[in-house]
């Protein structure tokens, strides 16, 4: 069954070697993910190796042993054989239910053992026992870590990043088994997801830093320049007043929106959830916009069955409804139609703001609602805005438990979707 | 009067630094985007270009690039103006070439004094008493030319200036803050990369006779002297 001279000894080693491993590598949370119902693959052969090695052991021992001695020496064995059956039995388990990957080295960096997930984190249908680490992924930094392990019994965590099967991060983590036992084990945790979120939040700051230095910028530039002479400038000082006038008033209305995605993120806007009229809350939002169209020469239409309700929070809806319209009036041309349809679609109500605008090409559609996206930079500051008013309108729309769709044609128009659940 | 096109696409901004950069004295053009500062700069020939690096079209980085890149402009001093205040953004402009930065927010006064810093450095390059000369290199500050066995090199402003700073100083280590210092007028706050990078540039140009600019390695960089090289 197996040609080394002490192999129940071994196996014990590399378990005892690997708890501690194990515990301080993977943490809490991998352990709660632990069922026992996941025995299987190579641990599970594994462990009936282990149960097959104890049974012909015992059996031949118990031939020596007296009759009366016998039985309490067998219960002994029969106890301890339980007891470490049932260590092992939690261990296989524990580490088969990991979600992070995981291999055992001999002291040569050869694998011996692995779980299941390792597979699926290095995307690989290939025998991994009996390979060296540098075979399984190439990249030396881990092969080298996994020798120190090995060699010098040093533990180290490196970042490997693979570009085949499809690109990904791995945070593996090497520990070296122990002194009576050379070799090495080692964790893999799939961090890609988190190194995206990553550069999402350095894009956002970038961008928050970027957006807040261009008002401050100009209002320091110009109130720097009033100071040192131009304000004798009759040309030219009302102007530059007027810039920082409305420079200020950008950079407010920036804070404005950046503080009300951070209550939206944060969960620290309660929205409720009442019997909205629709056509009420509509009217109210047109009325509003009513000059902005007026001054393009727009006509600005409601169409909303007076019966249509939906469960929404009345000022959130219409916070919704201003930015959808304000976006609509910017972007359509002088002359052109904005509308505000409501229907009800099976069990919800839909609010539909429909433009005869310039349209949006179809690669933009799904960047439209990420923070300071831009479909035209130059355009857009034009036309004012912060850039973070489809991220509100969307938070707010989740936030009331629905959905928020957009379609649009360029040179046709756009028609920006809020479905709600009716009342 | 020295020319300078600014490269700005918020339009408050662009015409405070056309007011300020004009009662400086100094004859001014702007554009918006960077394909219509590169169209401009070929036509206007400005001195300087001040460049903001977020463009609604390319990065104000690939306008710095072909600028240095283009025969006609790669003499163009570039002084860029970035908002995103992260050093990577500054350094890696630096090591493109450009000559300086300035962050937003900037106060105009100091944009000013920089820029005239830069114009001045550009016209120190031409000063000097007759042609420079190390093994096969030759360098004419008054033509603005420098050749190897005789074939012209075509080096940016920066490594003309940097080529010039090693000649003048055979045989003598210049740390890269000290270089740092007397080619960009910059104090050593930033990386001292910008230079291994310019250095590296310098002696691909100049080819074998690059071997001349040797590393001295943990300090910097010196000109082999004259007697060794014989």
């Amino acid at each position: 069954m197996n040609d080394s001279p002490h192999p129940r000894r071994i196996l014990f080693l590399l378990l005892a070697a690997l708890l501690p491993g194990l515990a301080a590598s993977i943490g809490a949370g991998a352990i709660a993910n632990v069922s026992t119902g996941l025995l299987a693959g190579g641990l599970a052969a594994f462990v009936s190796f282990i149960i097959a090695l104890f049974s012909e052991s015992d059996a031949a021992r118990a031939v020596t042993l007296t009759e009366e001695a016998g039985d309490a020496r067998q219960r002994a064995v029969a106890e301890e054989r339980d007891g470490a059956l049932l260590e092992v039995q939690t261990l296989a388990a524990a580490i088969e239910g990991m979600d992070e990957g995981m291999w055992i080295t001999d002291s040569n960096g050869v694998v011996l053992r692995h779980n299941e997930a390792l597979r699926t984190i290095l995307g690989t249908d290939q025998e991994l026992v009996g390979q060296r680490p540098l075979f399984l992924v190439r990249r030396t930094e881990l092969h080298d870590a996994v020798l120190r392990a090995c060699r010098e019994g040093v533990p180290s965590t490196v970042e490997v990043s693979m570009d085949a099967p499809r690109s990904k991060t791995l945070e593996v983590h090497i520990v070296p088994l122990g002194a009576s036992l050379p070799g090495s084990a080692a964790v893999f945790r799939d961090v890609t997801e988190r190194k995206r979120l990553e550069r999402v939040r350095q894009d956002f700051v970038a961008n928050v830093s970027h957006e807040l230095r261009t008002p401050i910028a100009a209002i320091l530039g110009y109130a720097e320049t009033l100071r040192s002479g131009a304000l004798s400038d009759a040309k030219h000082a009302p102007q530059m007043v007027e810039i920082i006038h409305r420079q200020s008033e950008r950079l407010g209305e920036l804070v404005s929106d950046l503080l009300e995605l951070s209550r939206l993120d944060a969960g620290e806007r309660p929205l409720s959830a009442t019997k909205v009229l629709l056509e009420e809350v509509a009217r109210q939002a047109s009325e509003a916009m009513e000059p902005s169209a007026a001054a393009k020469r727009l006509s600005l239409q409601l169409r909303i069955p007076p019966d249509l309700s939906a469960r929404a929070d009345p000022k959130a809806l219409e916070q919704v409804l201003l930015n959808l319209l304000d976006n609509a009036i910017k972007y359509t041309p002088e002359g052109g139609t904005v509308e505000l349809v409501g229907e009800r679609v099976g069990d919800r109500a839909q609010l539909s703001v429909k433009d005869t605008g310039l349209g949006i090409e179809a690669r933009h559609l799904p960047r439209l609602f990420e923070r300071f996206y831009r479909v035209d930079r130059g355009r857009s500051r034009e036309m004012g805005g912060t850039g973070l008013g489809l991220s509100i309108v969307r938070h707010l729309v989740h936030g009331m438990e629905g959905e928020l769709r957009v379609a649009s044609q360029l040179g046709v128009g756009s028609t920006f979707t809020v479905l709600l659940p009716a009342a | 009067m020295s020319r300078i096109l600014i490269v700005e696409d918020e339009q408050d901004l662009a015409n405070l630094l056309t007011y300020n950069l004009s009662a400086a004295g100094f004859e001014t053009e702007t554009s918006h985007s960077g394909a219509a500062a590169l169209s401009r700069a070929k036509a206007f020939k400005p001195d300087l270009v001040l460049l903001d690096l977020m463009l609604p079209d390319l990065p104000g980085s690939e306008v710095l690039r072909l600028i240095k890149e283009d025969p006609n402009l790669r003499r163009t001093a570039v002084v860029m103006v970035t908002a995103k205040g992260q050093e990577s953004d500054r350094v890696q402009g630096l090591e493109m070439g450009a000559d300086d930065y300035v962050v937003k927010p900037f106060s105009v006064r100091e944009l000013a004094l920089r820029v005239k810093a830069v114009l001045r450095r550009m016209a120190r390059d031409s000063e000097g008493t007759g042609v420079l000369s190390a093994g096969s290199i030759k360098l004419d500050p008054a033509r603005h030319e420098v050749t190897v066995g005789g074939t012209e090199v075509a080096l940016t402003a920066l490594e003309f200036r940097l080529l010039k700073t090693l000649l003048e100083r055979p045989g003598r280590v210049q740390t890269r803050e000290v270089l740092l210092s007397d080619v960009w007028g910059i104090e050593a706050e930033i990386t001292t990369r910008t230079v291994d990078t310019h250095i590296k540039r310098l002696r691909e140009k100049l080819g074998a006779a690059g071997d001349i600019i040797e590393t001295v390695r943990g300090v910097g960089y010196k000109l082999a002297s004259p007697d060794k090289d014989a």
